[in-house]
């Protein structure tokens, strides 16, 4: 039984722009819907003074309520870290101390002489407390020794040493941190301090964990307890997780909840990622639902490096609570060679993990700790200055746009945006050039195709059609069978016999259907043989001998080769030219475009393949949407014109809201 | 066909229809909107998975086309009847010799093929596999610097104003690609520089965005209409 198409399908009813635009209308609610991972921005550079002319790397960041301070690691040419300080308004404009760097390496015969980095800094009791990763180098970098000192300023630019530095140091041989411990994370309890810090034991191929220290003065160290995290749900952390790394970036906490920001890889040497991690002890972690929340770039920019984000002993993460968002900061290489490693920076809506106003900035001090557990206790002194410290602080600042992007306006919610931008302008002039039955520009040479097809009956000889060798799911393929569906009509009404040779199963399955249909409808069941449609083979250059062998023995009068083609279009084409074959080719692909048109006596290209079809089939509707993608075109080279315009003036907002 | 034939579905084709329609919003959906405390992602990659094994299983009907299109050569003596025959036997010998003696092997531990027949097998497996699958593959790549020159030789002709500017060019590169170019004229290779990151790249991006609008227009018709066979 038949029935009439359902309206909805028709693309002149507005209840199709209606559908297409629900499934993007949750992308623009805030907070329900939220895109991870996203791109986060650079920030910070190396240079241009020599002390860290090389690299600038491993960022921890506090919010006093008004303004950001920065302390980061530089390294110059030589590999020397030193520790520089920087300010920001806003946390994503940074202004470099002009005395940097605020704290250098150790005197000779010091355990802190060769690098020191890894700053994580608290303002506490008036004065800025840091802890920091002194190393000393060994006959190789497997024999570096790192370890963890303490240092004290007023004005976090000049810093005093503790005299019995390091503070926390390896651990005994055997243990699993008895190579080298790094990356101090500390909070400020009330009463004393919880460290977070990465830890490695002797042995090639052994892998980073992550430990947790108490103290009551933030001098002397208990080592408590080593942290497991568990698989994300996605599997973006699978290698990290089969070989039990933690490699720990920054933890605060908030109120009950303890926020931990980490990095992790999905397979071995792949590009890291940073995931988030909550808990209610500090001690047992639950990765964030949506891991990996921030990750690497793919465009050669300045975080598209295959070490990827947040990751390795060097690049460094931490995340804070400030002005009713989620800051995480992070280093990330470039791809160069060798990589510069710089530092960017990530805003996450404070839905993630929802704290109240009052504990959103006391990443600033830390808030008291309640729950950590064995050594900690808690004393009332704690509890009160925390809330002390709560209100001395304006925290309730407007969530702004201000230079930064918001981070919803990251990633994939504004190529969701453009692509509703797109959609609606496509539709629109759809419908105005279908009900007006506007004349559109043709499609040079596609009417010969018709002809070509009336010749081969004249001919009687067959008409070949090769898909290419795309998958089912590559759109080119797809658009070359929605013009075999033309060109399997037309033969069927001319009595041509057509073949179809196919290099993809699933591709032969959907093109032996659409042939029958088409000698089906036209009552030409006796032209459909076995071999009409043809599997010939996955393999590239098999596919390519297989067509050419088609070509000589079946002598069609018509090549017809449109779809996704690599090298073995130019074999198969010049095949076809040797027997003098009338060709049409197609394709998307621009590194084969040029030997199409050096070849074929018709050629479609680019969105034109796309278009073919409506072309074809006369339909007012279908040739209607010749003109939509011109809307889209047009919408695309207004797009190009402004943002060239503004990145010529030096603003970047176009591009920081259109970037994939 | 007509108008009026192509505004009528079956009841099976609406309900096929709805079932794209609906995958096509949910991974739509997924890829642009995360909501924070469900694993939507983890819903649609189990779903790919199970796409993909669908997807598999019909390389087995592939064979079978294969098959039966090459044997009804052999039986019907067509004049490549030959080919047929050698095509059959090579790809069902090759099929068996690489589950039993390859690195693809289904029993590399040799718990149920006895070793000795391992050893008899791989040889052969290697020949076949090495020494001729892997030559004729490269034998069939390199023809295409053959057929370069030869397409080359007809596009480079000046028979108009487009395919004029296309020869100057394809010269400046070719030239400026060559080594001597530089003792000639060290300008050359800059020339081919300016050629390759701006006009070439130019075009390379028009097409690509005109490709990028005709794909998104072509995925929504796909999505909201019945696909194939009409």
């Amino acid at each position: 039984m038949r029935v009439n198409e359902l309206e909805v399908f028709s693309t002149r009813n507005p209840i199709l722009l209606v559908l297409i635009l629900l499934i993007f209308i949750p992308a623009a609610m805030v907070p329900l819907a939220y895109a991870v991972p996203i791109q986060g921005m650079q920030v910070l550079t190396a240079g241009p003074d020599k002390w860290e002319e090389k690299h600038v790397l491993r960022p921890w960041v506090i919010y006093d309520g008004a303004s950001f301070k920065m302390w980061y690691a530089g390294e110059n040419a030589e590999g020397v870290d030193r520790i520089g300080m920087a300010t920001s308004t806003d946390g994503i404009s940074w202004t470099k101390y002009s005395d940097n760097p605020v704290f250098d390496v150790g005197s000779p015969g010091s355990w802190d002489l060769d690098s020191v980095n890894d700053p994580c800094v608290i303002f506490e009791d008036n004065q800025y407390k840091m802890w920091y990763v002194g190393q000393t180098w060994g006959a190789t970098a497997a024999d570096d020794l790192y370890r963890i000192g303490y240092a004290t300023s007023p004005d976090g630019i000049h810093w005093t040493r503790y005299s019995e530095n390091p503070v926390l140091t390896t651990g005994s041989l055997g243990s699993w941190d008895d190579r080298r411990v790094w990356r101090p994370s500390v909070i400020s309890t009330g009463s004393g301090y919880v460290m977070y810090y990465r830890g490695a034991a002797v042995g090639e191929g052994s892998q980073a964990k992550a430990g947790v220290a108490t103290s009551s003065d933030g001098v002397h160290w208990t080592k408590t307890a080593v942290l497991s995290m568990p698989a994300g749900s996605s599997g973006w952390d699978a290698y990290s997780r089969q070989v039990d790394a933690l490699n720990i970036g920054g933890v605060m906490k908030a109120g009950d909840m303890y926020i931990m920001s980490y990095a992790s890889i999905k397979a071995r040497n792949s590009p890291a990622q940073i995931g988030l991690a909550s808990s209610t002890d500090g001690i047992n972690w639950n990765p964030y639902t949506d891991n990996p929340v921030i990750t690497y770039g793919t465009s050669g920019g300045w975080d598209s490096g295959p070490g990827g984000v947040g990751a390795g002993n060097n690049a460094g993460s931490m995340i804070l609570a400030a002005r009713n968002q989620y800051y995480v900061y992070y280093g990330a290489q470039d791809p160069g060679s060798p990589p510069t490693y710089t530092i960017g920076v990530a805003t996450l809506p404070i839905s993630i993990y929802p704290i109240s106003q009052t504990t959103s900035t006391t990443s600033f001090t830390t808030v008291s700790i309640t729950s950590i557990p064995e050594t900690t206790t808690i004393s009332e002194t704690g509890v009160t200055q925390q809330t002390k410290e709560a209100t001395t602080t304006p925290v309730s600042q407007p969530f702004t746009l201000g230079i930064a992007m918001p981070s919803l306006f990251i990633g994939r919610m504004s190529q969701a945006g453009l692509l509703v931008i797109t959609l609606g302008s496509i539709f629109a002039v759809t419908r105005i050039a279908s009900k007006r039955k506007l004349k559109t520009r043709g499609i040079p040479g596609l009417e010969r195709l018709d002809k070509w097809i009336e010749q081969a009956g004249e001919l009687k000889r067959p008409v070949l059609f090769t898909p290419g060798t795309g998958t089912i799911q590559t759109p080119d393929t797809l658009a070359a069978l929605a013009l075999l569906e033309h060109v399997a009509s037309r033969c069927a009404q001319h009595g041509v016999h057509i073949i179809v040779a196919n290099a993809d199963y699933n591709v032969h399955q959907v093109t032996v259907d659409i042939v029958k249909s088409a000698y089906k409808k036209a009552r030409r069941e006796d032209l459909y043989k076995d071999d009409s449609v043809r599997y010939i083979s996955t393999r590239q250059f098999a596919y390519a001998a297989g067509v050419m062998g088609l070509l000589r023995r079946e002598r069609p009068a018509l090549n017809v080769f449109v779809g996704d083609y690599q090298a073995e279009a130019l074999e198969i084409a010049e095949a076809g030219r040797t027997d003098a074959i009338a060709q049409f080719g197609g394709t998307s692909n621009v590194d084969q475009v040029p030997f199409f048109m050096a070849t074929c006596d018709q050629a479609l290209v680019g969105e034109e393949l796309y278009t073919a079809q409506g072309y074809l089939t006369n339909d007012a509707d279908a040739i209607s949407k010749l003109v939509g993608p011109d809307a889209g075109k047009a919408l695309a080279i207004l797009l190009i014109a402004v943002g060239a315009i503004l990145v010529t003036l030096g603003n970047n907002v176009l591009t920081s809201l259109l970037r994939l | 066909m007509t108008s009026k034939e192509k505004q009528k579905m079956t009841k099976a084709e609406i309900i096929l229809q709805v079932i794209i329609f609906s995958l096509g919003f949910f991974y739509a959906f997924v890829y642009y909107v995360r909501v924070p405390g469900v694993a939507l992602q983890s819903a649609a990659d189990q779903l790919f998975t199970y796409l993909t094994s669908i997807l598999t299983a019909a390389f087995a009907i592939g064979i079978i086309n294969l098959t039966r299109v090459h044997a009804n050569n052999v039986k019907n003596r067509r004049p490549i009847w030959k080919y047929s025959l050698i095509l059959l036997v090579s790809m069902y010998f090759m099929a068996v010799a690489s589950v039993i003696a390859s690195p693809f092997s289904l029993d590399p531990q040799s718990s149920v093929i006895p070793g000795a027949v391992y050893a008899v097998f791989f040889p052969i497996w290697q020949f076949l596999y090495y020494d001729i699958l892997v030559s004729i593959n490269a034998t069939l790549f390199s023809l295409l610097a053959f057929f370069i020159a030869s397409a080359a030789y007809r596009a480079f002709k000046a028979r108009s104003l487009e395919t004029s500017i296309l020869l100057a060019a394809g010269l400046l590169v070719m030239i400026g690609q060559a080594p001597i170019s530089n003792s000639v004229w060290p300008g050359f290779g800059d020339v081919r520089d300016w050629i390759m990151a701006f006009p070439n790249t130019a075009g390379q991006r028009g097409i690509l965005i005109g490709t990028a609008l005709g794909i998104l227009a072509f995925s929504v018709r796909r999505l909201i209409r019945y696909p194939w066979g009409r």
